[in-house]
């Protein structure tokens, strides 16, 4: 699935890590489009050394890692590749569509729309219940809210029996699992998650990380992990490096 | 689900937070209201009640003493004139109508005044039942009295000497009501009409007087004048050339209203500092909120919620605030009226209708609207204003 696009075999990425894929070309009917392509993306904060990241596409429906220790930047590739940073150098297309080319509010609703995030730390709106948060988000990101669709989201990943709770009375895995029922509320294209499975134990992070590849794929939702979490190296075939 | 609804959740968060916002906006908008409605209902009762007299005249004392005692029938009176100087002066040229007035009696704390039909005539009154009183010891009733004490035509009752409820009774001349007035919001309703002989004949003059009826003494005399020019004359003339005062209502008015006006000014800055004080209230608990908001700010903002949705949303709960504390306010202010209408008409023949909203009460929505928009303002940019992808990643961590 995960092609990785570089100019050459021999280049090396900014981190001196060889890059091992092969260079392919890409076919650019709108059909096979991929999802989600990066390329040439840099990132610097002021008065930090630019970040370079490298190429990588992800097909509709696929599922990629993108791994790497603390300080390589991975939370901010997934803020860049979601729109919650603006791309200052290079490229990120999501589903064809050059996030450069939009405007801050554009980029709101084009997230909203087609990307759902899941990040380490689940938090909601505390004012709100359970069923209200998944509400919320296909609010914002569809436009209307449609209760019976968040109910089912709910009942498939197990926590229908708490629709109408407040947030705060769930258990730390059932966070972990509203956190992904949101993310796929307003049926995105594709799923990024931020560290979904760093700070739980083996079996909880084999179910986080079973959830999401089963429900990324239930909403053809292709999946995209930042994470430097061992163990999902082996559930990943398309794995970046960074 | 909509950013109404979450705004609206967001409220009920902090409860405790948003009744002391809700509270001090209440009584702000039911001070603001209730100074309106009294400040109206007195500066129309007041006026109402002048009608045609363009002058009162009666015994030398305090001018507006005598315009409260004769035409809103609220204060004793400051004495008695001679009723044959009174009709000397009603013969002057520039003097068009005049009528007498003679009271000091009451029936239950309600004054009776003995008069002419011209009195009733000059407030338009209607009769509801029965009819105006011809001979001695007969009564026509205002409203508000026959209803209080549910005196029918045809009823007896004994005035009492004085206007205190205890006062000695007149037990030996019964009077007769012969009619009942339609209720008209003037002072009229208060009061028991009779005949002024019926008040001469109670109050007998001493031995050794004459009863010639021209020696008589009458309380007070309304007079109208036949133009405007009196106003530059007449009030000179009867205060330097007779022995009785004379006193213009709309000018004793006026000044009673200044007075009125400091307070009502004193209590309205009273209410704007409540509401201002409101707003305050919004504007700390959403900046001492910022922080702990910050995170869920930035979630919203990550499924898609455009700056002005936030923006928005953040406004919304101020004003959703502003509304509340402007519809209880309104309810208490109105439910305060009501009351109040039920013991104020009593005491000042003022008619206030507790449920007539005036259209300054609808500007003070707006008014109490605008206050908390800009009170959320601030707090709204700096939210919408900060970095979604720091806040993001430094919970992260």
């Amino acid at each position: 699935m995960l092609q990785k696009l570089t100019d050459g075999g021999s280049e090396k990425a900014a981190n001196g890590l060889p890059l091992t894929a092969h260079p392919e070309i890409l076919p650019f009917d709108v059909e096979n489009q991929p999802i989600l392509k990066s390329s040439q993306l840099k990132y610097s904060y002021p008065g930090q050394p630019e970040i370079s990241f490298p190429d990588f596409v992800c097909d509709r429906g696929g599922h990629l890692l993108i791994t790497g220790n603390s300080g390589t930047g991975k939370t901010t590739l997934l803020h860049l590749l979601s729109g919650l940073l603006r791309v200052q150098k290079g490229d990120v297309e999501i589903a064809g569509k050059n996030l450069k080319d939009f405007s801050q509010a554009e980029l709101d609703r084009f997230r909203g729309r087609h990307v759902g995030l899941v990040f380490q730390q689940p938090r909601f709106i505390s004012s709100l219940s359970v069923i209200d948060n998944i509400g919320a988000a296909q609010y914002f990101g569809a436009g209307k809210s449609d209760r019976s669709a968040a109910l089912g989201l709910l009942e498939s990943l197990g926590i229908a029996d708490k629709a109408s709770k407040p947030t705060g009375e769930l258990s730390g895995g059932e966070r972990q699992r509203l956190a992904i029922a949101r993310a796929l509320a307003a049926k995105p294209a594709v799923v990024m998650a931020d560290e979904p499975t760093s700070s739980l134990d083996d079996e909880n992070a084999e179910l986080v990380y079973n959830l999401l590849a089963r429900e990324s794929s239930d909403y053809n939702a292709a999946l995209v992990v930042v994470s430097h979490d061992g163990r999902l190296k082996e559930k990943f075939q398309n794995r970046v490096e960074l | 689900m909509n950013t109404l609804k979450i705004s609206f959740y967001n409220v009920l968060r902090k409860p405790l937070s948003a009744l002391l916002t809700i509270v001090m906006l209440v009584l702000g908008t039911a001070l603001v209201s209730v100074l309106l409605q009294v400040g109206t209902s007195l500066d129309e009762g007041f006026r109402k009640n002048i009608k045609g007299i363009d002058m009162v005249v009666g015994a030398k004392g305090s001018p507006l003493g005598l315009i409260l005692s004769a035409v809103y029938q609220i204060d004793n009176p400051t004495g008695n004139i001679s009723r044959r100087e009174a009709q000397e002066l009603s013969r002057h040229r520039l003097i068009e109508n005049t009528i007498e007035l003679s009271f000091g009696d009451s029936y239950k704390g309600r004054r009776i005044v003995g008069t002419s039909h011209d009195y009733p005539a000059l407030y338009e009154m209607e009769l509801s039942e029965g009819r105006l009183w011809e001979e001695t010891f007969e009564a026509t009733l205002g409203a508000q009295v026959a209803n209080e004490f549910g005196l029918k035509v045809g009823d007896t009752f004994f005035s009492a000497h004085g206007s205190d409820v205890e006062a000695e009774l007149h037990d030996d001349h019964p009077f007769t009501v012969t009619g009942i007035f339609e209720p008209s919001g003037t002072v009229i309703d208060r009061l028991l009409l009779t005949d002024q002989r019926s008040v001469w004949e109670l109050h007998p003059p001493a031995p050794g007087d004459t009863l010639v009826e021209h020696n008589r003494e009458i309380t007070a005399m309304l007079v109208m004048f036949k133009n405007k020019m009196g106003i530059l004359t007449l009030p000179r003339y009867v205060n330097k050339e007779t022995s009785m005062q004379a006193a213009l209502p709309a000018i004793e008015i006026n000044r009673l209203f200044e007075l009125f006006g400091l307070g009502i000014a004193a209590l309205r800055v009273v209410a704007i500092v409540i509401m201002v004080l409101g707003g305050i209230s919004i504007f700390v608990s959403m900046l001492n909120a910022l922080k702990e908001r910050a995170y869920e700010m930035a979630i919203i903002r990550s499924m898609g919620a455009m700056r002005r949705q936030v923006f928005g949303m953040i406004i919304t709960e101020a004003v959703i605030l502003g509304i509340i504390g402007y519809i209880f306010g309104m309810l208490l202010a109105h439910a305060g009226l009501y009351t109040l209408s039920q013991t104020a008409g009593d005491e000042f023949g003022i008619a206030i209708d507790p449920w007539h909203i005036m259209t300054e009460e609808l500007w003070l929505s707006g008014g109490i609207v605008l206050l908390c928009i800009i009170a959320a303002i601030v707090p709204a940019v700096k939210t919408v204003r900060m970095d979604v992808s720091k806040v993001l990643s430094s919970y992260a961590q």
